[in-house]
């Protein structure tokens, strides 16, 4: 049976072929751009190393603080009364911000007040994008440097090539240590194997390789080198620093608990003393927490409250993902309906020999399977070169797109969605078509 | 094997109700070979059409081989059809897709049949309409008669008990034709398979063992 509608479906497709063209171009095409966002996705969203645990973390980035300062305004209200004026004032007292400030986090901040959550299972603060120039046979390498705390390496589980990372009494000790990428490895030693063990050269002073990592694909991390905060002299800042550049992860106990974790950071905001700092008298956690997810949307929706932009975004991804299948997938049921309807006479004689409604609709379901399975090979061509384009070109700065076996596994889904939907109803329609209707439309 | 009894067909719009059959009693004895004549638009097509299960009368039952037919649900009757009767259409509707020897296999898709039972009835099909050396050839590389044959082979490679042909020879000369009766004379006598056939050609109706005739739906005795 299978055969007999493969033969069929092939010698369909080869019949028609400019409606087979226009249909695999419509597949393929729809297919290679969903393909890249879904690889675009995953890369950033999925839950690849090192962000296994990312349905658990929680991030908080930024604070606000401000001057406030009593404010009275009077308001005077005229009208003519009788042919004569009369004023109505009214004084009200309130607060104005004189001054205000918006910053990332200092790292004694964020030690002092968020070492302690009651729904959090561990925390890292760190302080990415420090940078220096390192030199390798007379040509300059950047060295994109992370510097962060033990717990770094708890949260976000690295593909470790050699080695381990620091860990807490190494952090302690301010050991000179680094933990780098392999990428970085084949640019600095010329090779990326067997590295630890062997100095690397930052600000002056050599740091020992005690660990070789898979670089991640995610824009999220950028860095190549991965060193203890303790090395930067008094890396926390003065006491009454609460900015600087450090960002948070931390790690609810459960999933369930994020959204506990989220409130507790929150209310925060309320607890904390601000007269420590000069110049502001007033603190906002502003721009509030959020997950992975929510932190990723606002970089991208004009919405600087996370919930509020993680929901953008994924109504925003939704709408676009269902439009872009939608668009194709009506245009082949329109597609379909044509081809199918020019087909009754053969469903008449099918039904007439025995066929049943679930024999048809499976029939005309497969052979669209089929069409769209071919349309799915083409778009996954044309992804796999795209996705080629877009790394070499670095369009995508810090992100590279990789055609794995998750990608390959759900862009396959969608082909299927698609090769049913699409088919399944004109398939439907035409199956319950009577038979002598079918039979008279005689165009075998 | 086939009985109608009071079988009548109605169709209806919004506006008009038309009667294409009324009242049929037809009784069909095992081995048979019965032919239906009437003008154009009398209800032949329609009363073929109910004996095949293709479509359902409005009024009347309708039993083959026993069984009260027109109560089975959908599938029931797919499969019934599937094994129990065998269509032959006066414009042949063979499907131009297909090999001459897949076609002639199509019944046999709806059961269990392995792929290589299926290839060896269809080819024994073939062979007793003596079109064996074309298997593999496409429909629109074959004469009308030819087609006709090809689809005699489809009617009966499921080895139905009864055939129903709708002007099997309308779209013939008188030459292929003649063939064409030849081989469904023969299937009757060899096989004792049941055939009903709707005509309008005397000739040929009076070739087999009784003739039923149609006037505006009803029957004349």
């Amino acid at each position: 049976m299978i055969k007999n509608y493969l033969i069929l479906a092939w010698r369909v497709l080869g019949r028609k072929k400019f409606f087979t063209f226009i249909s695999l171009f419509g597949i393929s095409f729809t297919l290679g751009i969903l393909m890249v966002i879904v690889s675009f996705l995953q890369t950033e969203l999925g839950t690849d190393k090192p962000f296994t645990n990312r349905n658990r973390m929680v991030t908080f980035g930024t604070i606000e603080m401000k001057d406030m300062v009593p404010d009275t305004s009077i308001l005077v209200d005229s009208m003519l009364v009788d042919g004569t004026m009369k004023y109505d004032t009214t004084k009200s007292i309130g607060e104005t911000s004189r001054s205000t400030t918006i910053s990332s986090l200092g790292g004694r901040f964020l030690v002092n007040n968020f070492t302690d959550l009651k729904y959090a299972e561990n925390q890292t603060f760190y302080l990415p994008g420090v940078s220096y120039n390192a030199y390798v046979n007379n040509s300059k390498i950047v060295l994109d440097v992370y510097y962060t705390d033990a717990n770094y390496w708890e949260i976000f589980d690295f593909e470790f090539l050699e080695g381990q990372a620091f860990d807490l009494s190494m952090f302690d000790r301010a050991e000179p240590v680094v933990v780098i990428t392999d990428q970085l490895a084949e640019k600095y030693f010329g090779e990326s194997s067997q590295i630890v063990g062997r100095e690397l050269k930052m600000d002056g002073k050599n740091h020992k390789v005690i660990g070789l990592i898979k670089k991640p694909l995610s824009s999220m991390i950028n860095g190549d080198v991965f060193a203890p905060t303790t090395l930067l002299p008094d890396y926390l800042g003065p006491v009454d620093q609460y900015t600087g550049g450090f960002r948070s992860y931390f790690l609810a106990r459960s999933k369930a608990d994020v959204k506990k974790l989220q409130d507790e950071i929150e209310n925060k905001e309320n607890e904390i003393p601000i007269d420590l700092v000069q110049d502001y008298n007033k603190l906002f956690l502003k721009d509030k927490t959020g997950t992975m997810f929510q932190g990723f949307a606002r970089n991208l929706v004009p919405f600087n409250e996370p919930k509020k932009a993680g929901r953008a975004l994924s109504l925003i991804l939704i709408g676009f993902i269902s439009l872009f299948v939608l668009l194709p997938t009506l245009n082949l049921i329109n597609l379909n309906v044509s081809r199918i309807m020019e087909r009754s006479s053969e469903i008449g004689v099918r039904k007439a020999f025995g066929a049943s409604q679930g024999n048809i609709l499976g029939q005309f379901i497969f052979e669209n399977v089929i069409l769209t399975i071919i349309g799915g090979i083409i778009g996954l061509v044309l992804a796999t070169i795209l996705i080629y384009f877009i790394n070499s070109a670095n369009l995508l700065e810090f992100l590279k797109l990789t055609v794995n076996y998750k990608f390959f596994v759900y862009s396959f889904l969608v082909v299927l969605l698609f090769g049913v939907i699409s088919g399944f109803l004109p398939a439907f329609r035409m199956s319950k078509i009577h038979i002598v209707n079918a039979l008279k439309s005689n165009k075998l | 094997m086939i009985s109608l009894d009071q079988v009548s067909k109605v169709y209806r719009t919004k506006t008009i109700e038309t009667t294409a059959l009324n009242n049929i009693n037809l009784e069909v004895p095992k081995g048979e070979f019965l032919s239906i004549m009437g003008p154009s638009g009398c209800g032949k097509s329609t009363l073929l059409n109910i004996i095949g299960l293709l479509d359902e009368p409005s009024h009347g039952q309708v039993t083959i081989a026993g069984q009260q037919v027109q109560k089975y649900a959908s599938k029931t009757t797919s499969r019934f059809r599937n094994e129990k009767l065998g269509f032959i259409f006066q414009s042949f509707h063979l499907i131009p897709d297909l090999r001459v020897i897949d076609n002639v296999e199509l019944p046999l898709l709806y059961r269990n049949v392995s792929s290589k039972e299926r290839r060896r009835l269809s080819e024994e099909a073939l062979e007793s309409v003596g079109l064996k050396n074309r298997m593999s050839h496409f429909p629109n590389q074959l004469s009308g008669g030819q087609k006709q044959r090809v689809a005699i082979a489809r009617a009966i490679v499921g080895k139905p008990q009864i055939i129903l042909a709708d002007e099997p020879t309308g779209n013939l000369d008188s030459v292929m034709g003649n063939d064409v009766m030849d081989i469904l004379l023969d299937l009757n006598k060899k096989g004792e398979t049941t055939i009903v056939m709707v005509t309008h050609d005397e000739n040929m109706a009076r070739k087999t063992n009784r003739l039923v005739r149609l006037y505006d739906g009803s029957q004349i005795k």
